[in-house]
This record gives structure tokens, C-alpha cells and sequence, in this order.
């Protein structure tokens, strides 16, 4: 029986394959953007013939197939949404357009909001209110939201969002609207703020709830074709969808929820890098992944990912809890140029993947960090992607010098290595954003690097922020497909219930909690969870009375409510408060917002095949050397092929470690040993450690 | 200063890391801020200065407190001089030390490294009250600064990290809120502590002799940047002339400012001699508030990717003679600066630039008319202050680019966040009616403004105090094109009572709010930039069909609708255009 994690990105959909025994294969195929179907079965295809099965027979022997999509991603960013029909409370009809009347690049007077997701025509202001308290204060007109469907059909509307002024403590008004809709646009894809979203802050749910109906029928028409397609060709296991908060879920539950996917790759990496991290007995950890044009880096601390409600794609915002991935623009495509200032920068302009980095020879004439990494030696011309792609080192020279090292009136080198350094202090930041920034230090925390070229930025950047351990797994280049097999069935709800926390009526939260548990427990039950699998962790948010924003805390264990779970929450929020923002203010009244519910539903996990140890000596991976740029000069040094490693192989820095699709540069300060599972381990020299490898190869630390 | 040579990518790095702690001092503010003011709307700005005082970095959340954070700086420096120990913090709110003016509280904590004091955390903005006869600050009948405020010279509020109580409940008993005001002080307090730790992170990294060096080249690339984009504007002298409503005192007198810009070479310099002098109300401008408003007009009409810092103000000169209502003198109040005088020196600046660099230049925005209101919610028996944000109007067009919708004001560029309104009425007892976009409201133009919006809200409680603060209910006032664009209608607010009778409302004047009353503003749009026949009717026709433009005003553009039902006439299209 095999399990497949599957990850359309921009340019390859990655495949990771394992099989009872633990054993996992990679398999990569083109992206195909029209119908991504036809990616996911050549990249199956592909993986059939490698086990020498038929397709069929190969598919009849698949039970499980987790799948990252791009698909409402891309239909948000590119504009190709559904055309979607917005219904909300008179009075209020701009309030989706308006997005809080902010211009986030406050000088830049050349520039334009992000075009509306439904146009004003289509925003259809009905006669309804319901105040802060729940009470009907205007009834809703039936026949303004009878009408507006009416349009919506004329006009060939595929998705209806509603969202109406304090749903989600009256949600009366939304469903009955609904039911009309319904009854004049048969099965048109409805999304209701009540069941997104139901939560205080107009424009947040609005937004979300509007994303969802715009996402909606291309994720439903791809998961449906894609099931059928799949079941046809004889696949008969699960299919489960990888959501923005680091869970999965059905493709019918995905399908109603598709504002859910916004993240659905890049929220894989915490998970994968969590289990990397657990296999050496690491709990908090600083995922990253380097792309062609982007860094995403994220935390996970005791294990569990960060979650935020502040996200927002393409300018949209997107307030359900996502993983908090923190993305910037410097990826290997990123350009380097000098301002008029006189100062070296790198980014946020990419070169893309067409016309690519100079050194591509695809006529890109900008230097990017790429250029930079293949000038000082990190990159082997003749081995780029397996050898599939010569570099051209005199392009790269050419763009350097004439974009950067003349105007700096530096050399190449200088120049190259200057732009290492700058992409290097961008990602450095990065990981400041979702560590320093947040109360955090970086040093109590491992390094999970993924992306092809990561490992190529990776020791610097750890020695750096004084970071001792880095792991690479081996399945670098796959790292979201590899966190897809190892993700829970993971659903979030949300109760708003505003109250001084003196004040909290417990008959009430309990109730919040046995609702929103109810809810839980039907979805992963319908999923085919059955009840041992299943756990629920409340949490609430928080805030000092009179604060505008909240802190979430854990709370009221298994949905339990008394003066003991209080007081508990009450400790909880005050060490958070001054953890987060450095005070906290013990006297002062606090304030609920929101109950919350993150209800998991543990799926069967892969086990990944140990390999046989060898000694600490690796000189039979070495291939041989070359001059690399280290610190302040060239330096010959050995270059190991990583396939041939083996557990308990250790290196010393400076030196070079090369698969295909990886590279891994350990600069002087670290050392680098292969772990049993094949991956890559390095440790700051001068600071005692174990051998992991040989040490973990006693006990099985697998979850 | 001549300073070693240094590495350039260490220089980038080092600014880089600046930018990122003065994001993090924000991002504290942002989370834990009690007053809307702040959390809500992010009226506040934060910053970070080397020892002599330069601004070195910034995020600048409202622009216009940006520009004047180096004079409070510079004046809590000079005021304590050896007496500034690690561990201590500083407040200041009064114009006449260096304050823009006094609703915007200054907090400023000294950075030390090996027992020598190097930088500066800043973090300042608008409180709930700040004492004085005003709602959230603003006092329309004030005749001097007292009748405004409780004025903060620089004193020190933590002295070697002991909060001063004497002080700080001192500022508590003398403001109407201390609830928020506790909450708020405590925050800045504490986001100054984050930008401490953020520089003191550096300076164990770098050393201070790097860091200094770094700071040094950081500021002079930014003057080499501005400087080069000074010389690209024709030589010349520009003049233009702005006005105000009234001061609130003198209602039939309208404030004149003038401004003269000269360029020459890579120098550019704003005079504003010609200004009428101090006025009797709260209009006057202090210095930092003018020279934060001149720079903002400058900054906004350059490349936007330069840093703001001490470098590159460097190149620019700005002259207002003292005692006018642009440099005012003691004891001349000045809260409303901030909004109507600084919108009016901005727009006084771009009518000049636009006479130099027309393409660069934007054309006006909505000036911004606002009550704020304060009291006690009867539902909860809390205190509530705010200022009614939702009121914000349309930004101008610039070549390319039609205006903002609902970006307003001009001082924040688009900073100023728009309250939700869910937690709006859940803070304050109020239900609001109507919020949405308000139709034929841009100015026309190749490129049109952006649209104001019709804010109506209904009163819950009975004797709230309401000061309505702003300009721009006047023809003279309302927003111009730019480059043969159009400019916006007037704004327009009304006070509608449970009996059916409505009060005009003016500007920079008292009312009191009760029970069943309704309030209406209906805000400006922003200018419009180049021909409005010269925009294409499928734009036109789009704003149109969105209920936006109605076929009168498509009159404007050229454009020929037929009122009933919304179709184009081509032809008569094509006659009026031709």
C-alpha cells in the first residue's frame, strides 16, 4: 500500500511516495496551470512505472493521497475567481471595497488597490438590521434579496457571498436571505459569514466570506474532477486536501470552505519541519523554504505551529486562522541592483523562471542571488538540477559587473558576495519577523531548511543569529509534499461571546464550547475519524479591557467552564501579554472575545525507512573538489555527493554537499553529519554534541 | 564627521534592522493600545534618533507627527542633558518644547551601551484627553493653550527604571479617561522598552563605532537620493495661496496661508512668509507641525523608496516667520494643526510643485471634517473617546492613477486606518445608518479623485459632548484639480433631531449630542488630474453603471447617459466630446 503527498507549486508538482516498509521515492512533473489534473496523473504515471505496476493496479494500491493545491491561490492572485454576486445590510454596500481606506505603501502615489472581487453592481445592499446585542431592529426584506438574486442569475453570477452587519450573534438574516437565493439560483455556491467566518469585524468577515464564494467553483470543479478522474482510473482510498492552518480535510468539506487553501502548499513546511525536528528530539523549530521568487519562513514552538488570523493574499484580506508564514520577496530569482542612494539591494523584483537568472543563458541580463551563488563557487555549473541545466558563468560575470560591481566600483566577487550577504540579511530578517518580533530568541530554536538553494543560504544565516543546529532533510526539494503525508484532519471554529472575564456567564461559554464541539465532532465523524482519533483544544482570546486587539490563550480543557478554568486563562493571558509585548498589567480588567476550537482528527502516518549506518568517515561520497568563496577569500574545498552518504557520516566545514536538486554549503563554523533517515544535520563546531544519528538509531522517536 | 570606511552591505544590512525595530515598537503599540485612536486607526508614529538627535529611522503610520518627531526629540535632550541615565523614560507634550501639538504624547526612552548614552526609542501619538476644555484634545473655543490641555514640558515619567508615580498619576487625575490614558502610557512605555531591546541587539552585534558609521552613511545616501531628485525640478520660484474655514473663535475670518517654493539646483526651500499671523483659535501651527507638513508634500511627490531620515531633509529649507499662524508664539493654541493647517500647507506645497513637476504632483484630497465625541456609555457604564475616523474623504489623482476612495486625510496619506464598525458600535452608543461611498463625489478628470463617503449615525445616549473639528464645508475649501482635472463638492453635515427639525453643522464648533439624534457627513471626493474628456468612456461608463457617477455629472467627462436607463448615446457622446 502506498501514501502519496502531492504539491503543485509554480513550475514542478512534487510527489512523495512511501510504501508499507517505509521506503520513499520523489517524483517531479511539469505544472500544467490550465488543468493541473494532468500533472498530478503524470507525476502518478510516473511513480507506477518506478514501482513497475500498472496504473491502475498502482492506484488500486494507494490508500491515501494528500494533495496541496495552488488552485485558489492562483484564482485569487490572477483575478480568475468566479463571478460572484455580493449581498449584505443597506447602508453598507462599500464597506468590502473600502478595505479600511488604507494605501500600505503611504508615498507611493503611482500605485492602485487590488481591483475589487466583486464590483459595485454586484454588491446588493438589502433592507435588514440586527444590532450588537442580536436584536432585530429592521426585519430583513425578502423581496431586495429575491431581486438581487434575480440579477445575479441575469447576469450569470456562479457564486453568492452574504455577510450582514452582527451575523454571527443573529444569523437568522443570512440563512433566510440563503434560502432565497437558493429558491431563485438553484445550486449557485453560497457562502455565508455566519459559517465562515462568525466573528466580530465587518471588513475581516467580509472579506473572507466574499474570498470563499470567489475561490469556491474552481476549487469545487477541480476536486470534483479530480476525484472522478482518480476513482476512474481505480484509485478506491482517501483523498484529503491540505488547508491553510497546517491540517487537511475532505474534498467536500474543502470544497464549501475554499477560502481555506489560500495557503494549502507552503503550510505544509511547518508540518514537515516538525517532524524532521522531532526525529532528533527538537520541539522548537524555524522552518524555511527558499524559492525562485520567495522565503517563507515560519515557527513552531513546543511542536505546535504558530497560527494567525492577520493574513491576507493578493492585497485581500484573509482573517481565518492560517499558519503564520511570513513570506518575503528574495528568492533565487531575486535581482540585485544599486539604488540611486548608492546602496546594493536584492529584490523584491524577481527574474522569474523565464528569462531566469543570467546565468540561465535564457537572456536575462539582471544579476540575481543565483548569479551571485554560481560566481563564488556554491553552485556547480555542470551539476544544476542533476547537470539537466548548464550554467553560464560569463553571463553571470556580465550582469554582475555591469549592474553592480561598476557601480559600486567594486569587483565581481565583492559584488557576488555582497548580494549573497544582503539576500542572506533579508532572510536573516525574515526569521526576526516571526522570532525577535514576537518576544522570541532564534537561538532556542533549530533550523529546518528547505527549497533547492535554502541549504546554500542556510549555515550563514544561522551563524549569524547564533542558531547551533540545522537540519536538511534529504527530501529537501519535496519538503511540502513530504508535510502533507504527515498532516492531521484539522478543522478551526470560532464563537464570539464579548464579556469581562468577572462577568463570564459559565452556562453560556459551556454551551459556546458543546456547540462548537457538536460541529466538530459531526464533520470528522463524516470524514470517517472515528472518535479515539479525535481531540479538541479550546482556546479564547483576550484582551486588557478597553484593548482593541486580543491575545489567544489556551482555555476551558475539554471544553470544561468554572471559576478554576477562569482563573487558569486569566494567569495564561497575563504571561502571554508580557511575553508578546514586554508589560503585562496584573490589576487590570480583562476582557473574552472569542472562544475558539481547533478540533484534530489524527490521520495514519508514514514511516520513513531507516537506512544502514556507516562510520564517521565519508570519504567515499567525496567527488571531488572545488574553489569556493568562504569568508574572506576562495578556498579549494571537497565536494561529497549526498546520495552516496550514509548514517554517521560526518564532514567538517568548509565543504560542499551536493544531490540534484540540493545543495548544501556548511561553511567553516559547522559540521555536518548524515542522520539514519538519510537527512543532513549541522552543528556549530566548539559546542559538545552527540551523535544523533547513532544515538536516535536505539530508539524510536516516530509519532 | 569624517567616519572610517565601512563595508556598503553592512550599511544595508544596519538599515534594514533599523526599519525592522521601528516596525516592532509599532507593532506593539498596534497590539496593545487601549484608545481606537491608536489601535484602530494607527495615529501614531515611531522612531528611532542617533545621540545628537537625528531622526534615523522611522515608520511613519501618520506622516505628519513623522516630520515633527526630531524637534521634541532634540528639546527633551537639550532640557536634561547630563541628567539622562539608562533606565529612564521621558514624556512631552507641549508645542512650545518642541511637541506638534498636545493630544499627540511623546514618549521617548534613552538606549545605552557601555555606559554611554547612543540612541533614542520614540513612540508617539494621539491620546483619548489629554485634560483641558476639549473632547479627545480638540476645543473649538479655546483662546489660548490652556483652554486645551494639560501642558507636558519634557519631564521624566520612569527615572532608572522606576515608574515616578508623583508624575504619573499627577497627568492621570488632570485627563477625563485615565482609564485609556493609564493604558496607553503604559503601552508606549513598553513599546519603547521593545525598540531598546532591538538597538541594544545591534549594538552587541556591530559595536557603537560601526553602528555610528553605518548611521552616517544611511543618512547621507538618503540626502544623495533626495538631492538628486531636487535637481530634476526646474529651477524656479512657485507661489500659491490656500485657505482655512475659521479659526473658531473669529467664524467670518478665513486664515490665509502662502507659500513661496524656490528651487535651486539641489536645494529646495518653502517660505511661508506672507502667512496671516497667530490667529485667536486653534489653528496656529508650531513649528514642528509645519516643517512635519512641508516635508510630507515634498516626500510624497519624490521616489517613494527613499528613507526618511535626518540625511534626507537635509537639502530642504523651510522658513516661517515667528508669530504667524505657521510659527506661532505663547501662549496661541494650535490643536486642529494637525488636520486643517496641515492640510493647507501640504496643499500649499503641491499647488507650487504642481506648477514645476505637474506629472509628479498629486491633485488635492478631501480635506477631513470630524466630530469627536466623548462620554459615559449608559449600556456599560464604561467611558468612551474617539474621533469619528469614518468621516475620511477621497485622495486626489495623479497622472496615471484616478484618486483613492475613503483614503483621506492628505496628513496621513492613507496611513489612518477606518474604524470597523461593528467594534464602533460596540464601544460607543451609537448606531450607525449609513456608511458607504457617496456617488458623484470625485473630481472629474482624465484621471478622477477618489470618492468621499455619506457617514450618517444615530445617538443612543443623552448629553455626549461633540467637538466638530475640520475644514472644508466652503467653496474655497473644498478639494481643486490638478493639470485641467476638477475639483470635489464641499462637504456637508447636518444634525437631524427625533422632532424632524436639523441644525447645520458647522466646523471648529460645540454640539451636544442626545438621545435619537442623527448625524450626517457627507465628505469630500478627491481632485481630479488632467481633461476629464479625455478619460475613456468605458471608465466613465463603469463608474456609472456602479451607481457612483449619475448622468448629470457624466455631463462632465462628456459623457451622454441616458437617465433612465443608463445607456450611453454614442453619438451625443461624441458631439459633446468633440
Amino acid at each position: 500500500m502506498y501514501r502519496i503527498g502531492i504539491d503543485v507549486g509554480g513550475t514542478f508538482t512534487d510527489f512523495l511516495v512511501t510504501d508499507q516498509s517505509g521506503e520513499s521515492r520523489i517524483f517531479k512533473s511539469p505544472t500544467t496551470p490550465r488543468d493541473p489534473t494532468e500533472g498530478v496523473f503524470e507525476g502518478l504515471k510516473s511513480a507506477a512505472e518506478s514501482y513497475n505496476l500498472d496504473f491502475a493496479q498502482f492506484l488500486g494500491q494507494v490508500e491515501t493521497i494528500v494533495h496541496g493545491t495552488t488552485i485558489t491561490t492562483n484564482a485569487t492572485l490572477t483575478g480568475k475567481g468566479a463571478k460572484t454576486g455580493f449581498i449584505t445590510t443597506q447602508g453598507f454596500r462599500d464597506i468590502l471595497n473600502m478595505r479600511r481606506g488604507l494605501r500600505e505603501h503611504q508615498y507611493d502615489s503611482k500605485s492602485a488597490p487590488p481591483p475589487p472581487l466583486v464590483p459595485r453592481h454586484l454588491i446588493a445592499a438589502v433592507h435588514e438590521r440586527i444590532d450588537c446585542d442580536g436584536n432585530v431592529i429592521a426585519p430583513l426584506n425578502e423581496e431586495d434579496v429575491r431581486s438581487a438574486a434575480r440579477q445575479f442569475k441575469a447576469e450569470n453570477v456562479e457564486a453568492v457571498a452574504i455577510s450582514f452587519l452582527w451575523s454571527f450573534i443573529n444569523p437568522a438574516h443570512e440563512r433566510r436571505a440563503a434560502e432565497i437565493v437558493r429558491e431563485e439560483m438553484g445550486d449557485v455556491y453560497l457562502s455565508l459569514s455566519c459559517e465562515v467566518l462568525p466573528q466580530i469585524r465587518l471588513y475581516e468577515r467580509h472579506s473572507t466570506t466574499v474570498l470563499n464564494a470567489y475561490s469556491g467553483p474552481p476549487l469545487a470543479r477541480y476536486l470534483g474532477s479530480l476525484e472522478a478522474a482518480l476513482n476512474k482510473a481505480g484509485f478506491k482510498g482517501v483523498l484529503l486536501i491540505m488547508q491553510s492552518n497546517g491540517g487537511v480535510m475532505s474534498p467536500q468539506m474543502t470544497s464549501r470552505f475554499a477560502v481555506n487553501t489560500l495557503l494549502s502548499g507552503p503550510a505544509a513546511g511547518p508540518i514537515a519541519g516538525i517532524h524532521y525536528g522531532r526525529n532528533h528530539g527538537v520541539d522548537n523549530i524555524i522552518s524555511c523554504d527558499l524559492g525562485g521568487t520567495s522565503f517563507d519562513v515560519s515557527l513552531v514552538r513546543n511542536g505546535v505551529p504558530v497560527v494567525s488570523s492577520e493574513g491576507s493574499v493578493g492585497g485581500y484580506r484573509v482573517a481565518v486562522p492560517m499558519l503564520d508564514i511570513h513570506t518575503v520577496g528574495a528568492g533565487g530569482g531575486s535581482i540585485a541592483w544599486v539604488d540611486d542612494g548608492g546602496l546594493l539591494r536584492v529584490g523584491p523584483q524577481s527574474a522569474g523562471a523565464d528569462p531566469g537568472p543570467a546565468c540561465y543563458g535564457k537572456g536575462g541580463e539582471n544579476p540575481t542571488t543565483t548569479d551571485a551563488d554560481l560566481i563564488l563557487g556554491y553552485l556547480d555549473p555542470n551539476y544544476f538540477h542533476g547537470g539537466k541545466l548548464t550554467l553560464d558563468v560569463a553571463a553571470a560575470e556580465r550582469a554582475i559587473k555591469t549592474k553592480v560591481a561598476d557601480p559600486l566600483g567594486i569587483d565581481v566577487v565583492a559584488a557576488a558576495d555582497g548580494i549573497y550577504r544582503i539576500t542572506n540579511a533579508l532572510m536573516g530578517a525574515a526569521i526576526g519577523v516571526v522570532s525577535v518580533q514576537r518576544g522570541l530568541d532564534p537561538r532556542e530554536f533549530a533550523l529546518v531548511v528547505a527549497g533547492g538553494a535554502g541549504p546554500i543560504h542556510a549555515s550563514p544565516i544561522a551563524e549569524e543569529l547564533g542558531i547551533e543546529t540545522i537540519l536538511v532533510p534529504r527530501e529537501s526539494s519535496v519538503f511540502c509534499a513530504a508535510g502533507m503525508l504527515l498532516s492531521d484532519l484539522k478543522h478551526d471554529y470560532v464563537r464570539t461571546y464579548p464579556v469581562e472575564v468577572s462577568k463570564i456567564d459559565h452556562d453560556r461559554a459551556r454551551s459556546l464550547c458543546t456547540e462548537v464541539s457538536h460541529e466538530a465532532m459531526t464533520t470528522l465523524r463524516s470524514e470517517g475519524i472515528p472518535d479515539e482519533r479525535i481531540t479538541l483544544a479550546f482556546a479564547a482570546d483576550l484582551r486588557y479591557l478597553g484593548q482593541f486587539n486580543e491575545v489567544g490563550v489556551q482555555a476551558f480543557d475539554g471544553g470544561h467552564v468554572d471559576a478554576k478554568a477562569v482563573q487558569q486563562m486569566i494567569q495564561a493571558f497575563h504571561q502571554r501579554h508580557d511575553s508578546l509585548f514586554g508589560y503585562s498589567m496584573p490589576e487590570a480588567p480583562i476582557e473574552l472575545i472569542n472562544i475558539r476550537l481547533t478540533a484534530r482528527g489524527t490521520t495514519e502516518k508514514p514511516r520513513f525507512k531507516e537506512m544502514k549506518g556507516g562510520g564517521s568517515d565519508a570519504r567515499h561520497a567525496r567527488k571531488g573538489s572545488r574553489r569556493a568563496y568562504f569568508g574572506k577569500g576562495f578556498l579549494e574545498v571537497d565536494v561529497y555527493d549526498g546520495l552516496k552518504m550514509e548514517p554517521g557520516n560526518m564532514i567538517t566545514g568548509p565543504a560542499i554537499v551536493e544531490q540534484p536538486t540540493t545543495t548544501i554549503i556548511i561553511t567553516a563554523g559547522y559540521d555536518l553529519v548524515c542522520d539514519r533517515y538519510g537527512n543532513y544535520v549541522l552543528h556549530a563546531k566548539g559546542r559538545p554534541h552527540h551523535e544523533p544519528a547513532l544515538e536516535l538509531a536505539s530508539k524510536e522517536t516516530i509519532r | 564627521m569624517n567616519a572610517a570606511p565601512i563595508d556598503p552591505v553592512v550599511v544595508s544590512v544596519i538599515g534594514n534592522r533599523l526599519d525592522a525595530i521601528t516596525k516592532e515598537i509599532g507593532e506593539t503599540m498596534l497590539r496593545t493600545s487601549r484608545s481606537p485612536i491608536f489601535s484602530e486607526a494607527r495615529d501614531f508614529v515611531t522612531a528611532l534618533f542617533d545621540r545628537h538627535c537625528n531622526l534615523v529611522a522611522q515608520t511613519h503610520y501618520i506622516p505628519v507627527i513623522g516630520g515633527s518627531t526630531p524637534f521634541g526629540q532634540r528639546a527633551i535632550s537639550e532640557a536634561f542633558g547630563d541628567d539622562i541615565h539608562e533606565g529612564d523614560v521621558f514624556i512631552l507634550n507641549d508645542p512650545y518644547h518642541g511637541n506638534n501639538h498636545p493630544p499627540d504624547i511623546t514618549i521617548t526612552r534613552p538606549v545605552f551601551w557601555e555606559n554611554r548614552l547612543c540612541f533614542w526609542a520614540m513612540a508617539k501619538g494621539h491620546h483619548a484627553d489629554v485634560g483641558g476644555g476639549g473632547v479627545v484634545g480638540y476645543n473649538p473655543a479655546s483662546r489660548d493653550i490652556w483652554d486645551e490641555s494639560l501642558r507636558l514640558p519634557p519631564l521624566k515619567l520612569v527615572d532608572a527604571g522606576r515608574l515616578r508615580k508623583d508624575v504619573f498619576d499627577m497627568i492621570l487625575l488632570n485627563v477625563r479617561v485615565p482609564f485609556l490614558v493609564d493604558g496607553d502610557l503604559k503601552c508606549q512605555i513598553g513599546a519603547t522598552a521593545i525598540g531598546e531591546r532591538g538597538v541594544k541587539g545591534l549594538l552587541q552585534k556591530y559595536g557603537l563605532e560601526t553602528l555610528d558609521t553605518a548611521v552616517e552613511e544611511l543618512l547621507k545616501a538618503s540626502e544623495t537620493q533626495v538631492r538628486r531628485e531636487i535637481a530634476r525640478i526646474p529651477d524656479g520660484v512657485y507661489e500659491s495661496e490656500r485657505q482655512i474655514d475659521h479659526d473658531g473663535i473669529d467664524k467670518n475670518r478665513m486664515p490665509t496661508i502662502c507659500c513661496k517654493m524656490t528651487v535651486k539646483g539641489e536645494e529646495l526651500t518653502f517660505d511661508f512668509t506672507g502667512s496671516d499671523d497667530q490667529v485667536r483659535g486653534y489653528l496656529n501651527s508650531p513649528i514642528a507641525n509645519t516643517v512635519g507638513a512641508a516635508h510630507l508634500a515634498l516626500f510624497a511627490c519624490i521616489n517613494p523608496d527613499i528613507r526618511y531620515n535626518g540625511g534626507a531633509i537635509r537639502p530642504v529649507t523651510v522658513i516661517a516667520p515667528v508669530g504667524s499662524i505657521v510659527n506661532p508664539v505663547a501662549p496661541a493654541p494650535c490643536t486642529a494643526c494637525t488636520v486643517p493647517t496641515a492640510e493647507t500647507i501640504v496643499e500649499t506645497c503641491w499647488l507650487t510643485l504642481a506648477q514645476a513637476i505637474p506629472s509628479q504632483t498629486q491633485a488635492l484630497w478631501a480635506r477631513w471634517c470630524a466630530p469627536a465625541t466623548m462620554g459615559i456609555d449608559p449600556r456599560t457604564g464604561r467611558f468612551f473617546a474617539d474621533i469619528h475616523f469614518i468621516s475620511k474623504g477621497g485622495g486626489g489623482a495623479t497622472q496615471g492613477y484616478d484618486g483613492w476612495d475613503h483614503i483621506g486625510t492628505v496628513v496621513c496619506l492613507g496611513g489612518l486606518r477606518s474604524p470597523d464598525p461593528e467594534l464602533h458600535e460596540l464601544v460607543s452608543p451609537y448606531l450607525l445608518l449609513d456608511y458607504e461611498y457617496l456617488p458623484d463625489s470625485a473630481g472629474a478628470g482624465q484621471w478622477r479623485g477618489g470618492f468621499g463617503v455619506r457617514y450618517r449615525w444615530k445617538v443612543l445616549a443623552d448629553g455626549i459632548p461633540c467637538a466638530n473639528f475640520g475644514s472644508g464645508l466652503r467653496p474655497e475649501t473644498a478639494p481643486l484639480g490638478i493639470a485641467g482635472g476638477k475639483g470635489s463638492p464641499p462637504y456637508r453635515l447636518s444634525l437631524t433631531h427625533p422632532d424632524g427639525s436639523v441644525d447645520p453643522v458647522d466646523c471648529n464648533s460645540f454640539y451636544t449630542l442626545n438621545k435619537g439624534d442623527i448625524f450626517e457627513i457627507c465628505s469630500s471626493g478627491g481632485g481630479g488630474f488632467g481633461n476629464p474628456f479625455d478619460r475613456p468612456v468605458s471608465k466613465v461608463m463603469t463608474d456609472v453603471r456602479n451607481g457612483l457617477l449619475s448622468p448629470e455629472r457624466a455631463a462632465d467627462y462628456g459623457v451622454v447617459v441616458d437617465p433612465k436607463t443608463l445607456a450611453l448615446d454614442e453619438a451625443a457622446t461624441a458631439r459633446a466630446r468633440a
